[in-house]
């Protein structure tokens, strides 16, 4: 095995991760970051990212370390990519399966580590797990609270009945 | 993998703020949002505050329907009665519109960034579509507080007619980048569409026109719209609209990469005739060319322009006459030595109009062989009156030339008022030779043989399969006699997801002079739902395979 060049991730609480560059990568964050600062052999900080997290987005990183990038031009506007697909493929899905709040460290750690891929199947997962529920279910899943009169909710169900159906 | 849980109560509570933290951020939400269905939206709509001005605002950016707007101000009710009495309808709904209706209407529209309007098309299925949509749409706007612009942040917009165009104006503010129109409401609609158009949309991108208006009725005025869109990149006319005093006007555009004809049944008639005249560096940016023409006169516009025609990737050519299999040869070989760049290639070489007075001589394999030199080639469409049949070693040299091919489609509707013998056509046997060399293929079109003898194995999991076939084209082939049930399983098993059977034709107008049309197209569905049955099986028993052995 050729020596392919390495470098080092620091999570928030300390613990050090030596991963492939092309792993470590996958992450625009860091890449942009090793292309600013160049090769050194410092650790590279991430300090919204603790260590059983980064162990997780890394393990996808290595998964997925030889997929083609996403195009950066992609508009997500555009009508094309309107209709997103929701699927998810079979290591991914097994990927995600984990409690919800690991699920929601895994989507702010995609985020803040530009890694879109994996932000994208956070995304569909949590759309997955709205899918079907009433207002209440969704509120109770994700102990939100509800700041509508019961006028106004009222008026907005009115107003957007036409898209119950679709 | 699995991850630990932790009983360390402050990692716990980091841990919920995640959840916290994730659901207040509208970026993400609007990323969770992206990926639900309309109705989960409206539900999401409700959840609390924050939730509603997020997803409204990804329900309402793309419409495909001008009534959710109209609701807001109308009842359906009051709808259908504009539809009825139109001379009162404007009395009415001043005096119904409050300010409260048009701060509602004002929070909602100022959202929306696409819409379209098909007046073929129901609202909602199972209730009664108020005929009225455009006009009460027109109604509205005397009455819109801020004048003629409805929707301040639209960006596309697709209406089809058969009417008025009058109600389209309002929507056509300076944003609008992209447009595309059906008008078939006669040429005084049209050619007062376009007078009104120009100068109202000077940053539009993309524009498609679907009529059958004939071009000499609207020039002016059309002339007139299109002089005034200088940033166009995409132009798509009717059949026998690139004049040249049309094409003209958009040859020195510097963004201008897509220049094609929209095709429908219509006389046929020759445009690259006309466009031999066009500057010296005509189309400095294009890549995507489509005309009608017959061969020698597109191949004459290919010699004079080689510059342009050496830089197409996409080249798409309806012929004005069926084409005999010499004179297609002597144009393709053309392309093929001189226009190696092409990454999509369309040739129709017959017409729309059924049975032709005169028969063309069939296609040989020569025509894709000189196709050959474009080794980027990613979809060929051909077209012809007669059926072009293969074998596996004309399927394995496709391969080998065109390793990225992904659309295929050869002369999978022919004539069939022409006396076709019942063999003549592929045999399905040729779709396992497919799947083991195009794993990738994503819509697949050939005209099978009615009278022949294939085999299916019966095994569902052979080694090759199609990993993304969308669409297989069957066009007017018939199902071998008694045998859709091998024909659906044989299909299934070389999917890996259910691809959709295409039956009759999609471009041209052949079914109805077909006899027994109808009976191939119930054997073809029949067959369908033997891979529908087949999949459903196979894909379980996959399911099955990759579930862990926990």
């Amino acid at each position: 095995m050729s020596a392919a060049p390495q470098v080092t991730l620091e999570s928030s609480d300390g613990e050090k991760f030596k991963v492939d560059k092309e792993v470590a990568e996958r992450s625009v964050l860091i890449k942009n970051m090793i292309e600013d600062v160049g090769e050194s052999d410092n650790p590279i900080p991430l300090p919204n990212v603790n260590a059983s997290v980064l162990k997780k987005v890394l393990e996808y990183c290595e998964h997925h370390r030889g997929d083609p990038l996403p195009a950066a031009d992609a508009d997500p506007s555009n009508d094309d990519n309107r209709k997103r697909a929701t699927e998810i493929s079979d290591w991914d899905q097994k990927f995600i399966q984990v409690d919800q709040e690991m699920l929601f460290e895994i989507i702010l750690a995609a985020n803040y580590m530009d890694i879109k891929p994996l932000l994208d199947v956070g995304c569909k997962t949590v759309a997955n797990m709205i899918k079907g529920k009433t207002p209440e279910e969704i509120r109770k899943l994700f102990n939100i609270v509800n700041d509508f009169t019961p006028e106004e909710e009222a008026q907005i169900k009115k107003e957007n009945e036409w898209a119950e159906d679709r | 993998m699995a991850t630990t849980k932790t009983s360390d109560p402050d990692e716990t509570r980091s841990v919920k703020k995640a959840q916290v933290d994730a659901l207040a951020v509208p970026e993400l939400l609007a990323n969770f949002f992206s990926f639900a269905t309309q109705s989960t939206l409206g539900t999401c709509a409700l959840v609390c505050k924050l939730w509603s001005e997020v997803a409204l605002d990804e329900l309402w950016k793309h419409l495909d329907s001008v009534f959710p707007l109209l609701e807001l101000v109308m009842s359906l009710e009051l709808l259908r009665n504009l539809g009825l009495r139109v001379p009162d309808a404007s009395q009415i709904l001043s005096s119904k519109l409050s300010d409260a209706d048009w701060s509602r209407f004002h929070y909602y529209s100022r959202k929306v960034r696409s819409i379209s309007y098909d007046h073929e098309k129901r609202y909602r299925p199972n209730s009664i579509t108020p005929a009225i949509g455009p006009e009460a749409i027109a109604m509205l706007c005397l009455h819109h507080p801020s004048g003629l612009e409805m929707l301040p942040r639209l960006e596309t917009l697709k209406w089809s007619t058969n009417g008025s165009t009058t109600p389209i104006l309002p929507f056509l503010s300076s944003r609008v980048k992209s447009l595309e129109v059906e008008l078939t409401g006669g040429s005084q609609s049209v050619d007062d569409f376009f007078r009104a158009l120009a100068g109202r949309t000077p940053h539009l991108t993309n524009f498609h026109l679907k009529t059958l208006t004939a071009v000499k009725d609207i020039e002016p005025s059309l002339r007139k719209a299109i002089g005034t869109w200088k940033k166009l990149e995409t132009l798509i006319l009717p059949p026998y609209y690139l004049r040249p005093s049309i094409v003209g006007l958009v040859a020195s555009l510097p963004n201008l990469k897509t220049l094609e004809h929209d095709y429908t049944c219509h006389p046929p008639y020759d445009e690259a005739a006309m466009l031999q005249e066009l500057p010296e560096n005509a189309f400095p940016e294009l890549d995507s060319f489509g005309f009608n023409s017959n061969p020698p006169s597109a191949q004459r516009l290919a010699l004079k322009y080689s510059g342009l025609f050496t830089r197409l990737t996409s080249i798409n050519i309806d012929a004005a006459n069926s084409v005999g299999g010499e004179e297609a040869l002597t144009f393709v070989h053309h392309l093929g030595s001189k226009c190696v760049q092409l990454l999509d290639i369309s040739l129709n070489f017959c017409l729309g109009w059924g049975p032709q007075g005169e028969v063309a001589s069939p296609l040989s394999f020569r025509v894709l062989e000189s196709l050959f030199p474009c080794r980027k080639l990613r979809m060929l469409l051909v077209g012809h009156p007669h059926p072009l049949t293969i074998n596996e070693t004309d399927v394995e040299r496709i391969a080998a030339a065109w390793p990225k091919l992904v659309i295929f489609e050869l002369c999978k509707e022919p004539d069939l008022s022409l006396p076709i013998p019942e063999d003549m056509g592929n045999s399905l046997s040729i779709l396992p030779t497919f799947a083991r060399h195009f794993p990738m293929m994503k819509d697949l079109g050939l005209f099978f043989a009615k009278d022949q003898d294939f085999s299916f194995s019966g095994n569902l999991y052979p080694k090759f399969e199609f990993c993304q076939l969308d669409n297989l084209g069957v066009g007017v082939s018939a199902v071998p006699k008694g045998r859709s049930q091998d024909v659906g399983f044989l299909i299934a098993s070389l999917c890996r997801v259910e691809p959709t059977i295409e039956i009759g034709t999609s471009v041209w107008f052949v079914g109805p002079w077909c006899p027994g049309w109808g009976e191939y197209q119930n054997q073809w569905e029949e067959a369908g739902r033997f891979l529908q049955f087949a999949m459903r099986t196979k894909i379980a028993s996959r399911a099955n395979e990759l579930r862990p052995f926990a």
